[in-house]
């Protein structure tokens, strides 16, 4: 089961955008997965509890993470083309 | 008719250019503002997000979604639309430019989830995208929208 954490500014926008995006990549992908929203800052606490994180690209410096947990900085949210292409690199597929 | 919300033509603004970022949120958000959907307190908080947070209201290529927590000031969930004929920049990186501004009221953590849901289909289907940004009238935009 992939652990999947979206977040932005306030955790009400962007955040929602990402997550309705990933879980239709994900589920294309035919992979497990558990997709959370939450805000930049609730987000940086809990950052290690999650395999991905996904953000705007100009919040991925924000995060701090252990080797096992990838951050992925976002362009266009609206892209699946560029969320699955960007998520395949980090989990390697 | 979406969450509760009806788009009419009162929701939607055409503008050459605006001179600066926080003038485009302002702009963007007038129509909830005078229509008691949001407070003021709410758009301040909407430029006050990006002040503190960066350009990440940009969500695609020249599309910014200008929207605030709640708590900031917001009494109705809504939206307005905002379309410039020169985009405005939010930073120095061609990325953050935006030429549509959708101005987002959130009146909870889920009532504008069904909002957000149909405006993001609407933006990621390639038709309905072109369409807007070639649009010349309130009419078109409306249309796509409803």
């Amino acid at each position: 089961m992939l652990k999947v954490l979206a977040a932005c500014g306030n955790g009400m926008g962007s955040s929602l955008i990402i997550k309705m995006k990933i879980e239709k990549v994900l589920r294309d992908m035919n992979l497990q997965f558990n997709v959370h929203h939450a805000s930049v800052g609730q987000a940086k606490s809990e950052a290690n509890n999650f395999d991905l994180i996904l953000v705007s690209k100009p919040f991925v410096n924000d995060f701090r993470v252990n080797g096992d947990t990838k951050v992925i900085g976002l362009v266009n949210l609206l892209s699946e083309a560029e969320i699955r292409e960007k998520v395949s690199e980090a989990l390697g597929l | 008719m979406i969450a509760g919300f009806k788009l009419t033509e009162d929701f939607i603004q055409f503008e050459e250019e605006v001179s600066t970022w926080e003038d485009a949120i302002t702009k963007s958000s007038k129509p909830l503002l005078d229509k008691g959907f949001i407070e003021q307190s709410y758009v301040d908080a909407m430029i006050d997000s990006v002040k503190e947070h960066g350009p990440y209201i940009v969500i695609a290529p020249n599309i910014a979604l200008p929207h605030a927590r709640p708590e900031a000031g917001s009494n109705k969930v809504g939206f307005s639309i905002l379309k410039l004929d020169k985009p405005v920049a939010f930073s120095k990186e061609d990325d953050h430019k935006a030429q549509l501004l959708i101005a987002l009221s959130c009146v909870d953590s889920t009532t504008h989830l069904e909002i957000l849901q149909s405006i993001v289909t609407i933006l990621s289907d390639e038709e309905k995208n072109n369409a807007i940004f070639n649009a010349k009238k309130v009419e078109e935009i409306l249309y796509i929208f409803s």
